[in-house]
C-alpha cells in the first residue's frame, strides 16, 4: 500500500512537521458486509476493523501515538443498525478513540439518543445521500440534518459531522442560515464543518467563513482538502483553535489530490490521465500525504508555533471530544 | 463541446470568474513582464490562439485578462517551426525574424520594452549589436536550444545561457529572463550555483527567474529561495504560474519588491492551470479528460484568471497592503525597466 515514493515524500516534506500525537478527527471503518459491491475498493483492507485501522493511521504518520473519531464508510440506510453497531465495537479497543454514529435524516429522535447512548458513540454522522432531495448534492442542510435531531444532540452534548454540499458550500447563503441558526440555538452541540468546510475550492472559504465568526460551538476538520488557502482561511478568520486534523481514511490511502478550478474543484486519482507530463511520468502519492503537505503549508503562511500546530494535530480534538 | 468559435475569445465563464474574483483586486496599471507576440512567417500555435499577436492585439488580448487597466509589457520572442523534429528549436531564420517582430512591436510604445532572443553559441560581439539595432533591453534564452539537444530538460544554466552572454549583458546593463529547468528547479544546486555565480560576478546584469522561479512545485521554492537570498539583481516574474504557495515563498523569503506580475500570453489564454502534485507539477489543459466530475461538468477558464487568483491568494496570505500590490504589478518593474 505504501510505496517508495511515498515513503520519499514524507521524509522530505512531513518528517520534520509532523507532532508526536496525531488525532485524526474524520475518519471511516467499515466492514464488507454493509457495503454495497460497487464501493469495494481493491487497494483496501476487505474490513476497516481496528486494527486494520490503526495500521493504516500510522503508516500514514509513523512513529506518532495516534487515535481518531471514526464512523461508519457511507453504505445503504438498510444496514445502519449493523454499521454503527461496527463502528462501536472498533471504537471499545482503544479509550483514546471515539465514535459518530451515521444517521438517516427520518430517523426518529427518541430511538437516535437511545441507540447513540447504547453504542457508547459521541453524536452523529450525516450525509446528503440520505436526504430526499434530488440532485442530493443541491440539499439545504435540514434536507439530512434536521432540526429534532439536532435538538437531540445539543441535549447530550454531542457531536455532528456535516459534510456540507450545494456548490458554494460555506459561500452559500442556505447553507450560512442554517448553521448560524443550528449553532446559534443549540449551543450545546458542536458542529463540525468537515472537509475544512468543504472548502475544495478555497474562494468559498474567503468569501463565507467571515459570516460564521463567533460560533464558540462551531468546529472544522481538514480532512482529505489538498488546497492550503482553504485551512489557512479558517486559521485567520475563525482561529486555529477551532480546526482539527482529518484523514478521511480510507480517501487519504488513495493517490492524488483535490485541486480548485474556476468556482468549484475536481480530484485526480490514479487512474486520472494526466500524470504523463511531457517532460517526466508522475507517480502519484497518498492523497493523505498530500493533504498532510497542505495543511503544513497553511500553518507556514499563518506562522503558527509549534504549539498550536500541536494543537490543530491533537489538543484540539482531545478538548473537543473529553480525550 | 466543440464549437467553432476559437477558444481564446472569451466566454461566460471567464467573465463571471474576473467580476467575482479580480476586479477589486487587480491595480489600475499593470506591467506584464513576460508576454510574448509572434507572427504565423515565425510562430505556429495550435488554431485555439490567434495567428498573428502584434502590439495591438496584445493589448486588445489583455482586455480579457485585466480589462480597462493601463497595460504595458516586457515582450518575448516566441517560434515554433512546424518543419522542424522539435518545434521550439527552430530553422535559425525563425530567431531572427521572432526578433524582429518583438522589436517592432516593442517600438510602438515608449513605456513597453522587449527583450531579444538567444542562442548559446551566438557571438557576444553580435548579440550585442543585434539587441541595440534592434532596441531592445535584455536576453531571453530557453532550454531547448541547448547546445546538446538530448535530455534538455535537464540541461544546466550555462548549457543554454553561457557566461559570455551574461558579460555583455552586465556591461550593457540589460535584463535576462530565465525559465530554468532540470527537474526541482530553484532546489537544485546547479541552478543555485549559477544563478547565484552569475548575479554575484556580473552585478550590473539583472536577471528575472520566470513563473515564479519555475516554481510550479511550490515545495522547490520553500526550500531553494533561502539560498538565493542577498541577491540585488536578482529578480522574479509570477508568470502562468497557478500555486499561490509559489509567489508566497518569493514575497516572504525574497520580499516583495523584486517580484514582478507576468501573464504569459499565450499561456493566459489557454483554458486550465499548472498544479503542484508530488515533488513535480502538471497542467490541466481544456482537453485534459479531467472537467466532468461526478457532480458537474466543469468549465474552465482562462489560464490567466487562475493565475491572477493565486497572486491575489498570495497577496492575502502575505498580508500586502495596496501599495504593495501595486508594486508587484507595475512600480518594481518601472524601477527595473526605467519606465517614464
Amino acid at each position: 500500500m505504501i510505496k517508495p515514493e511515498d515513503h520519499d515524500f514524507f521524509e522530505k516534506e512531513l518528517e520534520s512537521f509532523l507532532p508526536d500525537q496525531i488525532f485524526d478527527a474524520h475518519a471511516h471503518v467499515w466492514s464488507h458486509q454493509n457495503m454495497l459491491k460497487n464501493r469495494t475498493i481493491k487497494t483496501l483492507p476487505r474490513n476497516g476493523n481496528f486494527e486494520e485501522f490503526s495500521k493504516m493511521l500510522q503508516a500514514l504518520h509513523p512513529q506518532r501515538t495516534c487515535a481518531a473519531n471514526v464512523f461508519h464508510r457511507i453504505c445503504p440506510a438498510e444496514y445502519f443498525d449493523s454499521a454503527n453497531k461496527w463502528t462501536s465495537q472498533q471504537v471499545k479497543c482503544d479509550p483514546n478513540y471515539r465514535g459518530l454514529f451515521l444517521m438517516s435524516p427520518d430517523t426518529d429522535p427518541e430511538w437516535l439518543r437511545k441507540e447513540v447512548n447504547r453504542l457508547g458513540l459521541s453524536g452523529l454522522k450525516c450525509y446528503h445521500v440520505y436526504s430526499k432531495v434530488n440532485p442530493t448534492w443541491e440539499a439545504e442542510i435540514p434536507d439530512y440534518l434536521p432540526e429534532r435531531l439536532v435538538q437531540v444532540a445539543h441535549q447530550e452534548g454531542w457531536v455532528i459531522m456535516l459534510h456540507m454540499v450545494r456548490p458554494r458550500a460555506c459561500a452559500d447563503k442556505g447553507n450560512l442560515y442554517w448553521i448560524r441558526r443550528y449553532c446559534e440555538k443549540y449551543p450545546n452541540m458542536k458542529l463540525i464543518l468537515a472537509h475544512s468546510a468543504r472548502g475544495f475550492q478555497p474562494a468559498h472559504n474567503l468569501e463565507g467563513l467571515s459570516h460564521l465568526r463567533g460560533l464558540s460551538n462551531l468546529y472544522f476538520d481538514t480532512s482529505a482538502n489538498c488546497e492550503p488557502i482553504a485551512h489557512q482561511a479558517i486559521i485567520r478568520i475563525i482561529g486555529h483553535q477551532k480546526l482539527m486534523y482529518g484523514t478521511d481514511i480510507p480517501v487519504s490511502h488513495l493517490r492524488g489530490k483535490s485541486v480548485s478550478v474556476g468556482d468549484t474543484f475536481l480530484w485526480l486519482y490514479e487512474n486520472s490521465p494526466v500524470w504523463g507530463e511531457k517532460h517526466q511520468s508522475i507517480k502519484p502519492v497518498l492523497i493523505g500525504l498530500e493533504h498532510l503537505r497542505s495543511l503544513k503549508w497553511a500553518c507556514w503562511s499563518e506562522k503558527l508555533s509549534d504549539k498550536q500546530v500541536e494543537d490543530i494535530f491533537w489538543n484540539n480534538a482531545a478538548e473537543l471530544f473529553g480525550i | 463541446m466543440k464549437t467553432d468559435t476559437p477558444s481564446y475569445i472569451a466566454r461566460p465563464e471567464d467573465k463571471e470568474f474576473y467580476e467575482r474574483e479580480l476586479a477589486s483586486f487587480i491595480p489600475d496599471k499593470v506591467f506584464d513582464a513576460h508576454t510574448h507576440v509572434w507572427h504565423s512567417n515565425h510562430c505556429q500555435f495550435p488554431e485555439q490562439f490567434p495567428p498573428v499577436v502584434d502590439y495591438q492585439t496584445y493589448i486588445k488580448l489583455m482586455e480579457d485578462i485585466h480589462p480597462g487597466r493601463i497595460t504595458k509589457a516586457l515582450f518575448i520572442p516566441t517560434f515554433r517551426d512546424p518543419q522542424s523534429s522539435n518545434p521550439i528549436r527552430p530553422r535559425p531564420s525563425f530567431i531572427t525574424d521572432a526578433n524582429q517582430w518583438t522589436s517592432d512591436q516593442t517600438a510602438k510604445d515608449q513605456n513597453c520594452r522587449g527583450h531579444f532572443f538567444i542562442k548559446p553559441d551566438d557571438d557576444p560581439e553580435w548579440v550585442r549589436q543585434e539587441v541595440k539595432r534592434l532596441g531592445l533591453c535584455g536576453l531571453k534564452c530557453y532550454h531547448s536550444l541547448s547546445l546538446n539537444p538530448e535530455s534538455t530538460f535537464e540541461a544546466q544554466i550555462p548549457d543554454y545561457l553561457p557566461e559570455t552572454l551574461i558579460k555583455v549583458a552586465h556591461e550593457e546593463e540589460w535584463t535576462i529572463t530565465l525559465h530554468m529547468v532540470r527537474a526541482r528547479a530553484a532546489a537544485d544546486p546547479g541552478n543555485i550555483h549559477w544563478i547565484r555565480h552569475y548575479c554575484e560576478n556580473y552585478p550590473k546584469m539583472q536577471l528575472i527567474l520566470a513563473h515564479s522561479a519555475r516554481g510550479f512545485q511550490p515545495a522547490h521554492n520553500l526550500e531553494g529561495l533561502p539560498q538565493l537570498t542577498g541577491l540585488d539583481n536578482l529578480w522574479f516574474d509570477t508568470s502562468a504560474n497557478c500555486e499561490a504557495m509559489a509567489h508566497q515563498a518569493i514575497i516572504r523569503i525574497i520580499g516583495h519588491d523584486k517580484l514582478l506580475y507576468g501573464g504569459d500570453l499565450p499561456v493566459t489564454h489557454g483554458r486550465g492551470r499548472s498544479l503542484g502534485v508530488q515533488d513535480s507539477f502538471l497542467w490541466l489543459y481544456e482537453d485534459s479528460p479531467v472537467w466532468g466530475e461526478k457532480h458537474q461538468s466543469i468549465k474552465p477558464v482562462f489560464t490567466g484568471l487562475e493565475h491572477l487568483r493565486s497572486i491575489k491568494w498570495a497577496c492575502w496570505s502575505e498580508n500586502l497592503t495596496d501599495n504593495q500590490i501595486e508594486d508587484i504589478f507595475w512600480n518594481n518593474a518601472a524601477k527595473l525597466f526605467r519606465l517614464s
